[in-house]
């Protein structure tokens, strides 16, 4: 999708500048918009498939930013994909490029109260940061589930889950590490007598520097405590291996007691005893329990 | 067919005998020699990473290329790239056929937009890139090997693990080699020459690249014990089930053994006794087998 809105912004020299909103655009739209800003159509298809490219480059007629939205799934908490955002500067156009709808844009680029373009670009900046804590926090509450199963897992999947949430913060790190970089440019191309834009970037920047360092020490935490996960589930396992082993001691009594009173050989009186059986039996239960009693007193015959 | 001349014009890739000139030319090392002109700057490329005279620059840069191994697998290679740039307008790539394809491949269709420091720029951060490209493909293949350890009960999938950590950990220092040729070159080059504000841009990226690699690396190398519990977990759930198995079988020998004594034994003239021992040795068994089942005892 195209979408153009006029005046939606002040230049830096305070002249009117129109949006252009790129939303999933088809190849029709992007070359229309390449031509429009004289822009090589490879670099926005490049920019829009989020390659490797410079988040801040500084030509001429042009300026370019790009950064990582962190857009949460929908039903899905702790889920998000990471779209990326690439925001321009052309000659008469403020433009924004992203392959899925922005929701915070329309409430920031207001025609009524058109802003100056590097303020605005910081307030976009702010948004998508204060997208990237609740991510975070919803990512990293996983944990409290995973720890949750923890109690009773024997299989790895706890282990597979605590992975995957590696993973997922690392994604969010690495958003913030190109947005902290996008930010600490920016810095260089703010005008220096405008203080409250110098006041808005530095507070932005100490936002996506506390952030970041929740996400890390969300991050530093979950890797610390993926191999105790898996000790945990060891230990889980650990303990039926103990309660199994207790069983097949019990188990192997009778092999001996009644055993002994089972060999061909003469055994005196007890064949023809009447109470044979239930003394030799009986005297098997009293064992059984005794060894029992004993394996449950020392926790070897529990399973939690 | 010695070295080869993009031609801005056509857009296409022509031969040349000689790299003099403006323009881009790619050529491969043994292209390089029968090549007129090139035979004192090989030597110099050959013996320093880094050569500056005024505002000619030789850069030797490493460049991280994928290479299938037939023990491990996708794994990375830091191969070389030369860029010799005399002057904003002329620019030499020497590296191996495999690199200089890449190139070619990556710029496909976009050369032409591109001129004079451009050509520098795009060179310069293409190897810088060419390090966070693998190390994505090797993150791709560390997942596709953790999935893989779910199962595993040898030590295969876990040494292809460490051999790509390896890899990545080599891409950093690859990137930190090139951080450190720039940084030299910065200082070798006058400041108000084209070049520089080019190479400038080239070691800001290669500052956040090396960042966002060494995250990668780090993150990816802290987690590798997690992988050894996970393969340690597969053996010992398969001794679980065998030693479950182990107590069902024995248990049948047990409750049947007081059946063998030499003793008067209960109900020994039943009809049915043999039968009715039978059921009862493996009903009790059934029901040890439905509480093991219900408490995970069978869980693989």
């Amino acid at each position: 999708m195209l979408r153009i809105t006029r005046d939606c912004l002040l230049s830096g020299n305070a002249n009117r500048r129109s949006w252009m909103a790129l939303v999933n655009p088809t190849a029709l739209e992007l070359s229309q918009a390449a031509m429009t800003l004289d822009i090589p159509e490879s670099f926005l298809r490049k920019r829009l498939e989020g390659e490797a490219s410079r988040p801040l480059i500084k030509e001429e007629r042009l300026i370019s930013l790009q950064f990582q939205v962190p857009i949460p799934e929908d039903g899905r908490i702790g889920q998000f994909s990471l779209v990326p955002l690439s925001v321009y500067f052309a000659p008469g156009y403020f433009v924004t490029l992203a392959d899925q709808e922005i929701p915070f844009l329309n409430q920031l680029i207001d025609p009524d109260k058109p802003r100056k373009r590097w303020e605005l670009v910081l307030r976009i900046i702010a948004e998508v940061t204060r997208l990237y804590l609740p991510t975070a926090r919803a990512v990293a509450r996983e944990m409290a589930m995973v720890e949750r199963d923890l109690r009773q897992a024997q299989r790895h999947d706890v282990v597979y889950r605590g992975l995957d949430i590696h993973d997922r913060l690392l994604a969010l790190d690495l958003g913030l590490l190109q947005l902290e970089y996008v930010v600490s440019e920016i810095a260089l191309l703010l005008p220096k007598e405008d203080l409250d834009l110098l006041e808005i970037h530095e507070d932005t920047r100490i936002e996506l520097s506390q952030v970041r360092d929740q996400v890390d020490s969300d991050q530093e935490t979950i890797n610390e405590l993926l191999e105790s996960y898996a000790y945990v589930v060891h230990n889980n396992v650990n303990h039926l291996f103990k309660f199994m082993a207790a069983l097949i001691i019990l188990v192997t009594i009778p092999l001996f007691i009644p055993g002994a009173a089972a060999m061909n050989v003469p055994l005196g009186p007890l064949p023809h005893w009447r109470y044979g059986f239930v003394a030799v039996t009986g005297g098997l239960i009293l064992v059984e329990a005794l060894i029992a009693w004993i394996f449950y007193r020392k926790g070897w015959l529990r399973l939690d | 067919m010695t070295a080869q001349y993009y031609n801005p014009q056509t857009g296409t890739w022509t031969a040349c005998d000689s790299c003099s000139g403006s323009g881009l030319f790619l050529l491969n090392p043994e292209q390089a020699l029968s090549c007129n002109n090139l035979g004192s700057w090989l030597r110099q490329s050959e013996d320093q990473r880094l050569y500056c005279e005024g505002e000619e620059i030789s850069l030797r840069l490493p460049v991280a290329m994928l290479e299938e191994d037939a023990r491990f697998g996708t794994v990375a290679r830091i191969s070389t790239l030369t860029l010799h740039h005399e002057h904003p307008d002329h620019l030499i790539l020497l590296g191996e056929e495999t690199l200089l394809s890449m190139l070619k491949q990556d710029w496909l269709s976009t050369l032409q937009q591109s001129q004079g420091h451009d050509l520098l720029q795009r060179a310069l951060l293409n190897s810088i890139y060419s390090h966070e490209r693998v190390a994505r493909v090797l993150v791709d293949r560390l997942q596709e090997l953790r999935l893989a350890l779910k199962t595993a009960m040898g030590n295969r999938e876990l040494r292809e693990i460490v051999v790509l950590n390896r890899d990545l950990g080599e891409l950093v220092i690859a990137l930190r080699e090139t951080g450190l040729i720039l940084r030299d070159a910065l200082r070798a080059t006058p400041g108000d020459a084209p070049a520089y504000a080019v190479m400038e841009i080239a070691l800001r990226e290669q500052r956040r690249m090396e960042e966002i690699v060494n995250l990668v690396y780090e993150r990816y190398l802290t987690v590798t014990n997690a992988y050894n519990g996970i393969i340690q977990n597969n053996a010992h759930t398969v001794m679980k089930v065998m030693t479950v198995w182990l107590a069902l079988l024995m248990m049948p020998i047990a409750f049947i053994m007081p059946f063998h004594m030499m003793t008067i034994l209960p109900l020994e003239h039943w009809h049915y006794l043999w039968f009715g021992l039978l059921a009862y040795v493996f009903g009790a068994t059934l029901l040890f087998a439905v509480w093991a089942r219900k408490h995970g005892f069978f869980a693989m």
